[in-house]
């Protein structure tokens, strides 16, 4: 019989290092863990979160300087921008993440709701109601657009490669709309004005602020006083509990993720409205990716995301401006921060959880 | 005395989800020698092995390999060190030959030398002999088990760990595994877990007896115990008394299955041609060794798994989907109760989730709060749930979990056929006669009740008819009254 060839290899000590781990869930978590845990997080989440100021040589200086940019009128009118943009691409994920609906690419829904946006405003001229249709025109082209994931998801495609290629095929799609539909007619720059009105501010806010707060609450009462609130939680705890219970958990998966994305579409109407025009920009408004990081800041709580996202529009803020009026201001900055407190609330949910146990081997 | 090879001291391990599997169990195999590790399902046999393996990592306690502390932080420590772990059904991967598997195991080991011919060489000494060239996941389990034999001998395996590997061999084929376990004996030290007492008469020098994951005996001479003093060790003492029921009044069919043939997830027949009725009023009760293929038949008849052929009737309407079971008066209770509960809501939430409970407590999509208050809070009431109806499911005990199951599936009306896998499992004897009661007052109010379990003098108390359950078939029938030794017989024949 002929020999088959070694398949697997290991010299030990050579390319792996003496020291072995084995990562084992623990069965009770107890209290002081859950604290031990938290408080290295946050630690940990500081001090990286103050590196920069403390790379910079002149912490304090920096620090006031990035505080400064706040108080401004102008400044908060900003600030509820983008915390409107974040209350819904922050709903959308807790809608899909809530019932374990990894559906990441909200960037592109946005970005289809504000091509939508563009499209109703050119179509259809309806006056006063023009923001209204505009708006139903972005949730629903959204929407549409989700469902093509959706229905990759039900033939097996992973929905979080689905979403996120569906934002590359979103990209072009904006920039076809940019460069050949409905290009200015002036300027080599390009982008699509917004025939029609502006969205309307409402209290220095723009009005999709107070909208938001409107469909987070609502998605709340939805999560506790509805059947379809309770069987989309239910599937996102225990999708066999839910097979068990009588209910189709992949039906609610489609259904989540239909939502989700319709949610997203709503902030590209958003920012559509309060531009006034669509341009290449929207590729990379950011608030998309950002949605993810509301909703875990949220922990997955529809209320807990109108706080989170203004956390974290003014965060935004403190990016976009920082890096035209402070002396060395960076916005990368910013998305280091949120990339840091995704990582901490994640770890801080898991952590407590495992028992790590190291081995250091000798010889 | 020979020397102590392997040694467990003061093993605990909690499961996530709060189960405690082992509680300080200290254990020893000396060299040599074919110890037992007996105790019935749930008792930590499988997680005690798990742990001596490296697969698990246990909470407390230390693992010693002759009389040294050893870390066996993944089975690759287990098997550097000469131990060797096949489990019920041992897996073997596609894509890879049989020689490309022991070449694996080889260089776990740290064998040095020809691995195949030495394996070869171990199975013809037994008189086996195995097809090296074909690929791995095409071998039976008999094969499997000559294959993991063999190499235990070939590639110079110190102890070897069997988990109850007889559960799904016929006759004849245990007799054959018993009979090479007995020539091996002396070669290498071998646990060998199992819950059949006939088992361990015949091959084991030395009995540990585990119950509810702590050692309640050791046993140096098994053959100086009877078998109803090891009967005694193993099953847990309930003392149940007999549970009064109004006999005789059997209503129409309610439930009719119909050749049923339904497959494991892994493809295997595990039940196989199936008929029986239940009626109006009736307990029906099917008794068996756990994992012989009673998961699927219930999950077949709750709508949640797809039978091969064969078809499920329940008050003259067709099963092909757990809604339909549930719409037509089904409840159903599995056997890991975490299965059908979300941890991290509340028992209200839990309760009124269900479609059949959730038609009576939301009107058009919205939830009456008194009315679900008043249906929590009574099934709460009833069954004895400590925590209120806000309390969150995960932070309940395994007891007060299972009644919140037991609650919502039995205390909600509209109930024809209450469907239950292992009903009293994790509970202590006040609860279980508890549960019993209920079983007996719904069938006096005309409920049609099937339920399985491995307890057969549980199955007794209250069954009108039990199933014998054996090899995915139901090898008998009892009527009430029957002895349980004659049911035993039937199971375990």
């Amino acid at each position: 019989m002929k020999r088959s060839p070694r398949l697997y290899s290991r010299r030990r000590g050579l390319f792996i290092p003496p020291i072995r781990a084995r990562v084992e869930p623990l069965g009770v978590v107890p209290l002081y863990r859950r604290l031990v845990a938290y408080s290295v997080v946050t630690v940990v989440t500081v001090l990286a979160l103050l590196l920069p100021f403390i790379a910079s040589g002149t912490p304090l200086s920096r620090l006031a300087g990035y505080l400064r940019v706040v108080s401004s009128p102008v400044s908060l009118y900003n600030i509820a921008r983008y915390t409107a943009a974040m209350m819904l691409t922050g709903l959308a994920g807790v809608v899909a993440f809530r019932s374990r609906v990894w559906n990441i690419g909200l960037e592109g829904y946005m970005i289809i709701g504000a091509v939508a946006t563009l499209a109703a405003a050119h179509i259809v001229r309806a006056g006063g109601l023009t923001l209204v249709l505009e708006s139903v025109f972005a949730f629903l082209a959204a929407g549409a657009y989700g469902a093509i994931v959706a229905a990759l998801y039900l033939l097996g495609i992973n929905e979080v490669v689905a979403s996120m290629m569906m934002y590359y095929v979103a990209v072009y799609i904006l920039l076809y709309v940019v460069y050949r539909v409905w290009p200015s007619a002036y300027g080599g720059f390009p982008y699509s004005p917004l025939p029609g009105p502006r969205q309307p501010v409402l209290l220095g806010a723009p009005a999709m602020l107070y909208v938001g707060v409107v469909l987070a609450v609502v998605a709340e009462l939805v999560y506790r006083y509805t059947l379809p609130g309770l069987v989309a939680r239910l599937a996102g705890s225990n999708e066999k509990a839910a097979r068990i219970a009588g209910y189709r958990p992949r039906l609610v998966k489609v259904a989540v993720l239909i939502l989700s994305s319709a949610l997203a579409g709503l902030a590209g109407f958003h920012e559509a409205s309060v531009k006034g025009f669509v341009d290449r920009g929207f590729a990379s408004l950011g608030y998309g990716f950002a949605g993810i990081t509301v909703a875990f800041l949220a922990s997955l709580e529809p209320l807990y995301v109108i706080p989170a996202a203004f956390f974290m529009g003014l965060m935004y803020h403190f990016g976009s401006y920082a890096s035209m009026y402070v002396q060395g201001g960076f916005a990368a900055y910013f998305y280091y921060l949120q990339g840091i407190l995704l990582l901490a609330v994640i770890a801080a949910r898991t952590l407590p959880r495992y028992r790590i146990i190291l081995e250091v081997s000798r010889g | 005395m020979n020397r102590v090879i392997l040694a467990a001291r003061g093993i605990s391990k909690t499961y996530p989800g709060g189960i405690r599997a082992l509680d300080g169990v200290d254990f020893e195999l000396r060299e040599g020698e074919v110890h037992a590790l007996l105790g019935e399902n749930g008792a930590g046999k499988s997680t005690l092995a798990k742990i001596l393996y490296g697969l698990v990592y246990p909470d407390r306690g230390v693992v010693e390999y002759r009389g040294r502390r050893v870390e066996l932080l993944s089975p690759r420590d287990a098997l550097s060190l000469g131990i060797l772990y096949v489990p019920q059904y041992p897996l073997l991967p596609r894509g890879l030959t049989v020689a490309e598997v022991v070449e694996l195991y080889a260089e776990a080991r740290g064998f040095r030398g020809e691995p195949v011919s030495a394996v070869k060489g171990a199975a013809e000494n037994l008189g086996w002999s195995i097809d090296f060239d074909a690929d791995a996941d095409s071998l039976g389990l008999v094969e499997r088990q000559r294959l993991f034999l063999s190499l235990a001998l070939g590639l110079g395996f110190e102890v070897l760990i069997l988990d109850e590997p007889t559960s799904f061999l016929s006759g004849v084929e245990v007799e054959r595994l018993l009979e090479r376990i007995e020539d091996v004996k002396g070669r290498v030290s071998i646990v060998y877990i199992t819950h059949r007492i006939g088992e361990v008469r015949r091959i084991a020098d030395r009995v540990t007896v585990l119950r509810e994951g702590r050692v309640v005996a050791r046993i140096d001479d098994p053959s100086s115990v009877s078998d109803e003093e090891l009967v005694s060790l193993v099953a847990r003492k309930r003392g149940l008394s007999a549970i009064g029921r109004r006999g005789g009044r059997r209503g129409r069919v309610v439930l009719r299955v119909e050749g049923l043939r339904v497959r494991r997830d892994d493809g295997r027949l595990a039940v196989d041609n199936v008929s029986f009725e239940v009626r109006e009023g009736e307990v029906v009760a099917i008794v068996g060794i756990e994992g012989m293929g009673q998961r699927e038949l219930l999950e077949a008849i709750a709508g949640l798994r797809r039978p091969e052929s064969g078809r499920v009737v329940l008050d003259g309407v067709v099963v092909d989907d757990v809604r339909v079971f549930r719409l037509a008066g089904g409840r159903f209770v599995p056997g890991e109760r975490l299965e059908a509960l979300a941890a991290d809501m509340t028992v209200l939430e839990n309760i009124v989730s269900p479609l059949h409970a959730a038609r009576i407590v939301f009107d058009k999509l919205v939830l009456r709060v008194s009315r679900a208050l008043s249906l929590a809070s009574r099934v709460v009431d009833e069954y004895g749930i400590v925590g209120g109806p806000r309390s969150r499911v995960g932070e309940l005990s395994g007891g007060n979990q299972q009644k919140v199951l037991l609650g919502r599936e039995m205390g909600v009306e509209g109930l024809k056929l209450l469907v239950m896998h292992n009903p009293t499992a994790g509970l202590d004897v006040a609860s279980s006669r508890l549960v019993l009661e209920k079983i007996a007052g719904l069938a006096d109010r005309g409920v049609a009740v099937l339920f399985s379990t491995p307890f057969i003098e549980e199955a007794a108390l209250v069954a009108d008819r039990i199933l014998a359950w054996r090899g995915g078939r139901v090898a008998a029938v009892f009527e009430r009254g029957t002895p349980v030794e004659e049911i035993a017989k039937a199971i375990l024949a």
